[in-house]
């Protein structure tokens, strides 16, 4: 049984075609990036399975269940783009509501783990709009990672994030899996993250060009590293 | 010249934002539309209890010496019913002309007595002076003596000033642009930092959202009428005779519409730029209906039905009714049942909205 499980998804805005078809299987327990430039379809993918956005065609199947649907919500964590935390609130206020949103049981408890978790004590008390743009993110991965999510939905957590940054996010990110279990689904546009995965998808106008591990995906185009092979699917 | 280019880049700019650019053409109609009909239009269709014993000067007479478009002349038998037409809120004004007036006028010794509802402080004084207008000129046309003595009794709002009347208007129309403005603009910023993802993507629904924002505002706005009438008391003077909770109440209930009418708007605006530029649909038409000035009377029949689509305007009639004439909720029932049921629709509105997804 897959975490994800999509067949034929499409989804236009107007005359754009962001998802053209696309097919995708993510498994359990593993760290799966979907990488593909700007514009590719990667972030209406996850707004799809969330029911932010809605697919005009294709099945979907989230932790073996029909997607999107409210039920499902409580077993996955989304970290947008942006941040995406209230900016007038105290880093622990965001992390309470988020969890209280999702109903979370011994609340205190699971804040201060999660604030354990993401090295967040030092600023545990301070708003959210006086910390730095990676500490910001930090606090965004935590109200995703409040709830215990099965499934965490990572969309570019790391752009605009300065390589030493990215290097410690994806410390956590590794955490993540580890200490909860975890499977995530990552987008990027970065190569050298694509590494970092267990299992990537390449994904250019809404269409999957190959999927497997990082290793498979270089060897099956004869290519040097993962940028070339991209490359490679691109030009087919 | 670089002052040229800057400006020629201004123009420029706005070529390509078109909100901005329909703004710019049409704030000045409607600004002068909303000023002249708010302010410049007179008083239209108010109800006038007539009650005459009198075989000349009688209803029909003295509806033909009065505006035609001002008032409806109804005319009674009896004196208490009329007065109670003016107490119950059905008629602006009564004038009661006792028997033997006319005798009496030829000799400068008539008088009349008028019942006004003054809770309306401006249109009251309007109607007051078109009625006095009415009799002098009965009298040139029948050679009465002066003066007709005119008894006026207020019964409602004897000793309210200008402040009194203008309260309930203020108050409603400060809590609807606040609830308004301030839902629009924390809901714009919760899509543009994408705060309303993560809502949208955790089990709480679109009603959650939509009732959480309005118990935050409601109970702001309760504080807001508080403060309001706190002001009034203390520094103008203003006598609250009714429950100040039903006011509260009021007030509470508008903000509910005005929430939801902001979450509604949040879709138009795509950054909290583009947010104040959607305030004057608000504003203006509140302020040109709703009746903070002069009665919805006043506003041309063409547009007046329109009034009773802008929730403020029950606000202003329940708060008004509840602060000068002291009615309780027996009587303001239909305003607040109007605005219970606008919060109603505004958030189902609401959740309509929030459900609408790309």
């Amino acid at each position: 049984m897959e975490a994800i499980l999509g067949k034929g998804l499409e989804k236009r805005y107007g005359k754009v075609k962001a998802l053209d078809g696309l097919d995708i299987r993510v498994e359990y327990g593993e760290i799966y990036g979907l990488i593909g430039p700007n514009g590719s379809g990667k972030s209406t993918f996850i707004k799809s399975l969330l029911g932010i956005v809605r697919l005009d065609r294709g099945e979907l199947f989230a932790l073996g269940r029909r997607a999107p649907s409210k039920a499902l919500l409580k077993d996955i964590g989304y970290m947008p783009q942006e941040p995406a935390l209230y900016y007038n609130l105290t880093v622990e206020e965001n992390l309470r509501f988020f969890g209280k949103l999702y109903g979370v049981p011994r609340l205190e408890e699971v804040v201060e783990e999660v604030i354990g978790l993401l090295r967040l004590e030092e600023k545990r008390r301070e708003l959210v709009e006086s910390l730095s743009g990676g500490m910001q993110r930090r606090v965004s991965l935590g109200a995703a990672l409040i709830h215990k999510p099965k499934l965490l939905l990572l969309d570019e957590p790391t752009v605009g994030i300065d390589p030493v940054l990215r290097a410690e996010l994806w410390d956590y990110f590794r955490r993540a899996t580890k200490e909860m279990g975890a499977t995530i689904l990552i987008t990027t546009h970065y190569m050298d993250e694509a590494r970092r995965c267990d299992r990537v998808g390449f994904i250019l106008a809404g269409r999957m060009l190959a999927e497997g591990r990082p290793e498979e995906l270089v060897r099956g185009v004869g290519a040097e590293g993962l940028e070339e092979a991209y490359v490679k699917y691109v030009k087919g | 010249m670089l002052a040229l280019a800057i400006a020629w880049r201004v123009f420029k700019s706005l070529r390509n934002d078109r909100r901005t650019l329909a703004l710019i053409v049409v704030a000045p109609v409607l600004v002068m539309l909303v000023f002249g009909f708010a302010f410049a239009g007179d008083l239209r269709g108010v109800r006038l209890i007539v009650v005459s014993n009198d075989p000349v000067v009688n209803a029909e007479l003295l509806s033909q010496h009065l505006s035609k478009d001002m008032f409806e002349v109804v005319a009674l038998q009896d004196p208490e019913a009329a007065r109670e037409e003016v107490e119950e809120g059905r008629a602006w004004a009564a004038v009661i002309v006792p028997q033997g007036f006319s005798l009496k006028a030829r000799e400068g010794r008539a008088s009349v007595q008028i019942y006004v509802d003054r809770s309306n402080v401006l249109a009251a004084d309007r109607i007051s002076a078109e009625i006095a207008r009415g009799f002098s000129s009965i009298a040139r046309a029948f050679g009465f003596r002066p003066p007709v003595t005119q008894n006026v009794t207020y019964v409602y709002g004897g000793e309210a000033g200008f402040m009194d009347a203008f309260m309930p208007g203020v108050v409603s129309i400060a809590i609807f642009f606040l609830s308004t403005f301030l839902t629009l603009v924390s809901f714009v910023l919760e899509r543009r930092s994408q705060t309303l993802y993560r809502l949208y993507a955790s089990p709480a629904t679109e009603l959650d959202i939509v009732l959480g924002y309005s118990i935050a505002f409601s109970a702001i706005a309760a504080l807001q009428v508080v403060e309001v009438f706190a002001v009034s008391i203390v520094l103008f003077d203003v006598k609250v005779r009714g429950n100040m909770l039903l006011a509260i109440a009021a007030g509470s209930l508008l903000a509910v519409s005005g929430v939801n009418l902001g979450l509604l708007l949040s879709g138009l605006a795509r950054n909290e730029a583009q947010a104040p530029q959607l305030m004057p649909l608000v504003t203006l038409p509140s302020i040109l209906l709703s009746g903070v000035f002069w009665p919805i009377e006043a506003i041309p029949e063409l547009v007046r039905p329109l009034s009773y689509v802008v929730p403020p305007t029950y606000a202003i009639e329940a708060i008004r009714a509840i602060v000068i004439k002291g009615w309780g909720i027996a009587e303001v029932w239909p305003q607040l049942g109007a605005l219970a049921f606008f919060a109603l629709a505004f958030m189902l509105l609401g959740v309509v909205a929030l459900k609408r997804r790309d």
